[in-house]
């Protein structure tokens, strides 16, 4: 049984403009000890997903459909103080912009303590010694306890939630973001410090990000989400390197490689969709070079290998898509747009 | 290439500027009517200045006109049909006081809000956007405004010079320029670090073009949401002086109507003379307060949304 | 870090010396470029001549304009205030005596405003947008806008004349005796003179902390840290108040200080309307009387609180928000 189950997930938010569906009929597992990367653009619906399944999301915000299932207990039916028995010792929760996720008035160590010793029996000085050892596994002298936040460097503020996060060694550990906004060498400095962590408490991890370089990184399995939908999900080298689905295609080939020749980037023309009013049928159809006039029809998730699936009609040609996918034409706007109409086989330019 | 040698260019940036300023004047008009709260403020507040224009038509009687009937003074008179808002201990009629006070309380407000605001603006943007030597004078004696007591300054120069009713408005003009100075002077700091004035700059605009054309179109959110407290705190003030009795001898205003009323020892009984004046004060303050408010909440490029 | 903290408390004690010897000078000023007689700025009209030639030389009136300054800014200095004209008595003495009415009632008020006012604002933020939120800001703000001493006549006529709960005005009744000068103060008689003027009072000084708190809080509530705790599975009331409120409360303390001095200010209109023997009413009414040494004293003292109180504002929100003193 996968330690985490998330079953036909829908999530909408009520707006002046009307209920916005920022999540649909999202299933997804998580299992013992391996971490998931969740990739995909601004808006659509990482972060909303993982919120959901925290019980952290805003008051106009609420699971409408499906099931979370975390162990043996469900947490869509969770009150609040039953979740307080969950957070923090089963599931921990690394924010968005880590660097401001401390009390700027409070010292370092007196929020460790107050954290630890929420959620367990530890006397204060028993939690300090803990959030002492904590500081040193993620790289910092322990003495800066006594600091305030604001004495530390961002990269360290990011160490120290990391720290926090694992301390009491949670089962499963959901990170934000946990690497933008900093440099590049600070940024592979916490993602090998995230893999030494991970590894050795063995906790499950989910990370949210939108560089897919990070999942590519360190990640077991890759989930790709679009328009609030997953559209892609399997092992991390499967959905890289033999992805299904085209936006896969197109995010994996606007990454540039240093090890090849590239003569000019793709990028993907358009949009996302409108999530208040969102497109029958596929969601990514609009953008899409291989779209045909069946695409109006909602896409299947459809078994491509392995623990391997896309929701796409034409994941048999997910071959021959990936080779055309890799020239710049193929993602021109007039190609995309004239493609609509046109039969896929005689799909690109017009001209 | 100097901006200032082509006269295209000129007319162009002053109509870029134009622009600009009404742009964020009608952004601001067009949320504002959206919404209810800022609709009743506008409306109590119009309902005021109606009521100060159309004096004469409105107050039935002449304010400083004595009543006697059957050889008998009218003094403290309860609400009747003669006198709705009953009459004062010298038998003049309340409500034609009142009506005639609203124009005071106005004139006050309105004069020292717009002084207050071209003498704060000024000096704050200067302050602000020269920063070193300037700013460091200007601002001493901004410091030293605020230790002063506003009301006995106050009342010091109006003893010394008369109470009319100039002197009154300069003298509070005088304590109330200080917060403008210094609210200006701080978002000037933060607005002449951006990018856009940098970039001005770099084109050879001059101090006082930036100043104008990109610093102070920016400044106007904050202006108007200040003026608004500023006037709000006028007519307070001027009620407070005129309550003390030293209020403008030239006319009767709310403040001085209240301070017959207490020096005469009125409150005992004379409700229907001390409610009106204290009320209408409260409701105009009131109205200039949630419009500072409300002009806040639309200008806020978070929220956009307007919920007091 | 504290020497970056005694750097800018320094700097600023300096400013507020500066800004209280200008403070000085335009009293000396004022009162010397008074139209008429300059020796009546410490003369009394009715002494004798024998009596003005002395005061006369001791003040150096006779002298030029910047000796007389040097002369005042030392009597100023050294406590030498003059004698009031009013009351024949040495202006220090009486302005001790009025210093405690009115700290008695401005310090209680400001004390009680910003207790009840920041829990009120932590509450009110806490039922955002729930109809208990915006009648309580209403509320609020009307109590702001109501001139105080409107409610203070208001609370008279109902409580004093109407109810004959409390007594209309002054510190003490006519047949009260005082066995020595505090417990005049420590007596019950003090207090329930002093209940309707604090009362009006709190009320009105509380709507800028209870807003003011209000609207931290909301902002406070919306910052990453908050989501941090929440996630981290704290309780409600450590989230609101362990954490959201202490965070939200660094401005108000500062107003603390300021509202004191701001208070001490407005304290001419309080005490005419309850007849509060204290500073404000006594300079209101040495000014009218033309008894300058007072007026000029008590104006003098007014200032010094207030600057003090905006200097010890500063001091403690470099105190409390340990990030305060870095940003200068």
């Amino acid at each position: 049984m996968s330690l985490l189950e998330l079953d036909g997930v829908s999530v909408e938010y009520a707006t002046d403009a009307g209920p916005l569906r920022a999540v649909e009929s999202v299933d997804l597992a998580v299992e013992e000890g391996e971490i998931l990367g969740i990739v995909g653009e601004s808006g659509c619906g990482k972060t909303t997903l993982t919120k959901a399944l925290l019980d952290l999301l805003p008051d106009n915000g609420r699971v409408v459909e499906g099931d979370v299932r975390f162990r043996d207990r469900h947490l869509t039916e969770l009150s609040t103080a039953e979740w307080r028995s969950v957070r923090w010792a089963e599931i921990s929760y690394i924010i968005q912009n880590a660097m401001n996720a401390l009390d700027p008035v409070y010292t370092i160590g007196s929020q460790f303590v107050e954290i630890v010793r929420a959620h367990t029996d530890h006397s204060k000085s028993a939690a300090r010694d803990l959030a002492g050892e904590m500081l040193e596994k993620v790289g910092i002298d322990r003495n800066r306890l006594r600091d305030y936040p604001h004495e530390l460097s961002g990269g360290q503020r990011q160490r120290v939630v990391i720290a926090l996060a694992l301390a009491l060694e949670p089962p499963l550990v959901v990170a934000d973001e946990p690497t933008t906004g900093l440099d590049v060498v600070t940024q592979e400095e916490i993602l090998t410090l995230i893999q030494e962590m991970q590894s050795s408490t063995n906790s499950a991890m989910i990370i949210i990000t939108h560089d897919i370089s990070v999942v590519a990184e360190i990640a077991d399995r890759a989930a790709v989400m679009y328009g609030g939908r997953l559209v892609e999900v399997g092992d991390t080298r499967d959905v890289f390197k033999a992805g299904a689905h085209p936006y896969t295609m197109g995010l994996t080939n606007s990454f540039p490689s240093l090890a090849e020749d590239v003569d000019s980037l793709v990028s993907i023309p358009g949009s996302p969709p409108d999530l208040v009013s969102p497109p029958d049928g596929c969601r990514f159809a609009e953008r899409c070079p291989f779209a045909t006039p069946e695409c109006a029809r909602d896409p299947p998730m459809e078994a491509v290998g392995e623990r391997h699936r896309a929701r796409c009609h034409y994941t048999d040609r997910a071959a021959e898509f990936r080779e055309r996918s890799e020239r710049t034409e193929t993602w021109s706007e007039e190609a995309v747009a004239g493609t609509r109409d046109d039969d896929p086989g005689f799909g690109g330019s017009r001209r | 290439m100097n901006l200032e040698t082509l006269p295209i260019e000129l007319s162009q940036t002053r109509r870029a500027a134009l622009r600009r300023y009404r742009q964020s004047a009608t952004e601001l008009f067009v949320a504002f009517r959206g919404q209810r709260s800022a609709m009743l403020a506008a409306g109590i507040l119009a309902f005021f200045v109606l009521l100060g224009i159309l004096a004469p038509v409105i107050a039935p009687y002449d304010p400083t006109r004595t009543f006697v009937v059957d050889g008998q003074a009218q003094r403290l008179q309860p609400p009747s049909m003669a006198h709705p808002f009953g009459t004062t201990s010298l038998s003049r009629d309340v409500f034609s006081q009142w009506v005639y006070g609203s124009r005071v309380s106005l004139l006050v407000g309105l004069v020292s809000g717009l002084a207050v605001m071209t003498l704060g603006t000024t000096v704050g943007v200067v302050a602000g956007y020269y920063k070193g030597n300037v700013d460091l004078a200007l601002m001493r004696i901004v410091d030293t405004l605020y230790g002063v007591p506003a009301t006995p300054f106050i009342l010091l120069l109006v003893l010394f010079f008369g109470t009319s009713l100039v002197n009154i408005v300069l003298a509070m003009v005088l304590i109330l320029w200080r917060t403008m100075a210094r609210v200006i002077r701080s978002e000037t700091l933060s607005l002449a670090e951006q990018p856009f004035v940098k970039a001005a700059r770099a084109t050879g605009a001059s101090d006082r073009r930036i100043m104008a054309v990109h610093i102070l179109p920016n400044l106007l959110p904050l202006i108007m949401i200040e003026t608004t407290i500023i006037i709000a705190f006028s007519i307070t003030l001027e009620a407070g002086i005129s309550f003390l009795g030293l209020g403008a001898t030239e006319v009767t205003s709310w403040g001085t109507m209240l301070e017959l009323t207490f020096s005469s020892g009125a409150i005992r009984s004379a409700w229907w003379w001390v409610l009106p004046p204290g009320i209408s004060i409260t409701l105009l303050v009131l109205s200039f307060f949630y419009l500072s408010r409300i002009v806040e909440e639309i200008t806020n490029p978070e929220t956009g949304r307007f919920d007091l | 870090m504290s020497r970056q903290r005694r750097r800018y408390l320094l700097k600023r004690l300096a400013l507020s010396l500066f800004s209280l010897w200008v403070v000085a000078t335009f009293l000396f000023l004022a009162f010397r470029l008074l139209p008429g007689d300059p020796t009546t700025a410490v003369i009394a009209p009715e002494m004798s001549a024998s009596a003005r030639e002395e005061l006369a030389a001791q003040y150096g009136l006779n002298q030029p304009l910047h000796v007389q300054y040097v002369l005042f800014m030392r009597n100023l200095v050294t406590g030498n205030l003059g004698v009031s004209f009013q009351f024949s008595e040495p202006v220090s003495d009486l302005i001790v005596a009025k210093l405690v009415n009115t700290l008695a009632l401005t310090a209680t008020s400001v004390v009680l405003a910003y207790t009840i006012g920041s829990m009120l604002g932590a509450f009110l933020a806490s039922k955002r947008n729930t109809s208990i939120d915006i009648y309580g800001t209403g509320l609020t703000l009307v109590m702001y806008a109501a001139p105080v001493f409107w409610t203070g006549m208001l609370a008279i006529m109902l409580f004093s004349f109407r109810l004959g709960w409390v007594p209309s005005g002054g510190i003490h009744s006519v047949t009260f005796v005082a066995d020595s000068f505090w417990d005049g103060y420590l007596s019950v008689d003090f207090l329930y003179h002093l209940v309707l003027p604090v009362t009006v009072t709190t009320l009105y000084f509380l709507s800028v902390p209870a807003l003011t708190m209000r609207n931290n809080m909301i902002d406070v509530l919306d910052q990453d840290f908050i989501e941090m705790s929440r996630a981290a599975g704290l309780s409600r009331f450590s989230i609101l108040y362990r954490h959201a409120a202490r965070n939200a409360l660094l401005p108000v303390l500062h107003y603390a200080a300021v509202s004191l001095g701001f208070a001490f200010g407005g304290s001419v209109v309080i005490e005419t309307v309850f007849s509060w023997p204290g500073l404000g009413k006594m300079m209101f009414d040495a000014t009218l009387a033309q008894d300058f040494p007072l007026a000029q004293s008590t104006f003098f003292l007014l200032a010094t609180v207030i600057i003090f109180m905006n200097f010890l504002a500063d001091a403690l929100s470099v105190y409390v928000d340990p990030r305060a003193a870095v940003t200068e």
